[in-house]
Formats: C-alpha cells, structure tokens, sequence
C-alpha cells in the first residue's frame, strides 16, 4: 500500500473543515486533526506532528499566516499549505514568503485540493 | 413587491397560477442545458471536468467556456458549436406558458412588452442611483461578485432592484469587514428560504433548519464573495484584506447603502457600511 500522508486541517469554518475531509477520503492522504483556530492548531501540530498542514489565511484571532510563523518556529521543515478566499498577489506572496510550501484558492474543490496536496508532497 | 423576472409578473398580474408558473420552471430548467452540461451530453468533457470548470469559475472573474479553452479541454471550434447549439436549444419560459396551455401567445407578447419596459425603467434608476454614490466603483464592484458568484455557486439567478439609505429586516446578517485603503464592512441580510438555499448547494447536504453548520456555509460564502471582491480592488492598485465574516444582529446603520435584491428564490439585501 502506498504512503499515507497525514494532514492537520485549520479553518475556523466548521463547513470548510466537514468539506475538506470529505475531499480528502480515499485518498493517499488522511486527516488526523482539524483545529478551528491557530492556538488549536498550534497544540495539535505538537502533539500529531502531521505529515501536512492545511491552514486558512482568515481566522478570528491568531491569522493564518501568525499561525504559519509560529509552526514555522516549532519546526523549520513543517510543510504548509495555505488556503484563502482572496487570491491577491500580496496575499499568495506573503503566504510564500512566511515559508507556506503552496497556495490554494477557496471556494476548494476536491480535484484541486487533491493536486495541489500531490504537487506539494512530491517536490519534497 | 415589484415583479424582477418574467413569471412573477405574470404571477402578480393573476394571468397565470403559481402551479404553472412552478411546472414550466422546472421544465425549462430540465431542457436548458448549461454549456458543461452539453459538453458532457455530446461526450467533449467528463462531468469530473466540467465540475472542475464550474468551480474554478467560483474563484475567477471568467466565462465556462473561456477557462475550457485555457485548459485546452476544448478548442475553439467545438466551444462554437456548443454555444450554437446552446443557443438553437434554449426554449424560453414564456414559450413553455404557452405550449402549455396557461396563457395565448398574444397576451404574453403584450405582457412581456410591458414586462421589459419597467425592467428598463428600473435598471436605468438603479444605475444612476448608483453611480452617484461616493464610493461607486467599490459597491460595484463588490455587487458584481455577488451576482456572479451567487450564480455560480448557488446556481441563483440574482437582480439588482433598489439602492437606499435604508435597510428592510431579515431574520440573518452575515457581515466581512475589508481594510485597507478602503475600510467597510460588506454585508449580506437574506430570510431563512435563502439562507437554507445556500446552505444546500454550497455543501451539497440538505439543509433543513437553520443551525451552525447553515450559518457557517452561509458565512464561507460571503468570504468567497469577499475574497473576489477584494481581489479585483487588488487589480484597481487598491491593498485590502479581510477579517472573517460574522454573523451580526441589529438594524442597518444611518449612512449605509442598502441595495435591494431580487432571486427566484427570495428577495435579499447587500449592504455597505463605510
């Protein structure tokens, strides 16, 4: 059997989180924790170490990209991918510049949720 | 409530029952194929394509066939030829009243005369009344994703029919606020019928009462809405971003603009607080 990859997904959307997981089933790619905001995320992250993080750039309180600095500090070789609604070019470079692996643009569909997650895995 | 589309004029007007109105709907949604669905009908795409296209079609500012096209899942000639025969096929609703039985040819004819004459009318107030406040290309542009992406992910049809100082009550206010070199909040006050509308198509589960999970879907798609909107700013020169969208109670502040909107489903509002 192929390597399962395993992915923690942040999104204060409890729609987006039903969503994502749903996309992700039966795939090569297993959702071990889901976390509503970057506190959350940040003691998953510690106690999981996923393989990925899948983290929206909007949330209440500790943004995306905080949340990406402070995993970032946790673990230098983390591998994150950012998710948002607003695919500005100051947005996608930010991300990129804050060490995000990728970019993905919301509203997330399955087929491009899926390459995006392959593109990522297989550069590493 | 002032008629929008065609059927609910007729509706008000008493020359037709909801029943036909209801049947001849739904009828011509069946035959009215949407240009994915004839490329997957003719066999040119899979539905797995096409879906892709309609979703990528939620994140930009573009056309179904435009992104086929850049996909290279279609080239030019077959795009053509299926917008001719979209075209050839698309049988109109006031073709079906007729066939049907629910109204003569005559008096539609006269009806949707009258029909388009007020829809003139109204768009042209609507515009200018627009067009003349302060923040103008902004509220457009914001109004443009709305009516794009509630088509595209709601699959509702969506009019512009008022811009006012004042806002109606609806039971939920989803509210996103942009800052940046423009600072408002973008807000959408929508009955529950719609709410539990968006709900269903956005997840594609059914949405039967309004709970969290309808308030949060609804919630993601002022964000998408947003994100969009935000986006073509980005492209005026303008640096914005945006906080989460909330949900929010109370009426609509004295200096907001209060556009009205019309769907099939219900009527709803947009607001913009500066």
């Amino acid at each position: 059997m192929s390597k399962k990859y395993t992915i923690l997904v942040v999104d204060d959307s409890a729609a987006m989180r039903m969503m994502i997981t749903a996309s992700l089933q039966d795939s090569e790619f297993e959702v071990v924790g889901a976390a509503k905001d970057g506190e959350q995320a940040l003691q998953l992250f510690k106690d999981i170490s996923p393989d990925l993080v899948l983290l929206d750039i909007i949330m209440p309180g500790m943004s995306g990209v905080e949340t990406l600095g402070h995993i970032m500090a946790l673990d230098k070789n983390a591998v994150v991918v950012m998710a948002s609604s607003m695919g500005t070019e100051d947005a996608v470079q930010g991300a990129l510049k804050a060490g995000a692996k990728n970019f993905l643009l919301k509203p997330i569909e399955q087929d491009g949720l899926l390459k995006i997650l392959r593109t990522t895995v297989s550069s590493l | 409530m002032s008629a929008k589309f065609i059927g609910q004029f007729l509706l008000e007007k008493g020359l037709i029952t909801r029943e036909a109105l209801l049947a001849a709907t739904v009828h011509q949604q069946r035959v009215n194929l949407s240009l994915g669905g004839l490329a997957v009908a003719k066999g040119l795409l899979s539905t797995e394509q096409a879906d892709a296209i309609n979703l990528e079609q939620q994140r930009n500012d573009k056309r179904f066939g435009e992104i086929a096209l850049e996909k290279n899942l279609l080239d030019l000639q077959q795009l053509n030829e299926l917008l001719l025969v979209q075209k050839e096929q698309r049988i109109f609703l006031g073709e079906i009243l007729i066939k049907q039985g629910h109204i003569s040819r005559e008096r539609f004819e006269s009806e949707l005369a009258q029909f388009k004459q007020d829809q003139k009318r109204s768009t042209e107030l609507v515009t200018v009344d627009l067009q003349s406040l302060p923040q103008h290309e902004v509220i457009e542009d914001f109004l443009d994703m709305t009516l794009k992406l509630l088509l595209r992910v709601a699959k509702e049809q969506v009019k512009i029919t008022s811009v006012s100082h004042t806002g109606k009550q609806f039971p939920h206010t989803i509210a996103q606020r942009i800052k940046g070199d423009r600072q408002f909040d973008y807000v959408l006050a929508l009955p529950e019928k719609l709410l539990l509308m968006l709900c269903e198509r956005f997840l594609k589960v059914k949405c039967a009462v309004v709970d969290d999970l309808a308030l949060d879907a609804a919630r993601e798609v002022v964000n998408i809405i947003t994100g969009n909107g935000c986006a073509k700013l980005s492209v005026r020169g303008m640096k914005v971003s945006m906080e989460p969208p909330r949900s929010i109670t109370g009426a609509a502040p004295d200096k907001a603009v209060c556009v009205g909107m019309s769907s099939v489903t219900a009527d709803f509002e947009v607001r913009f607080y500066f």
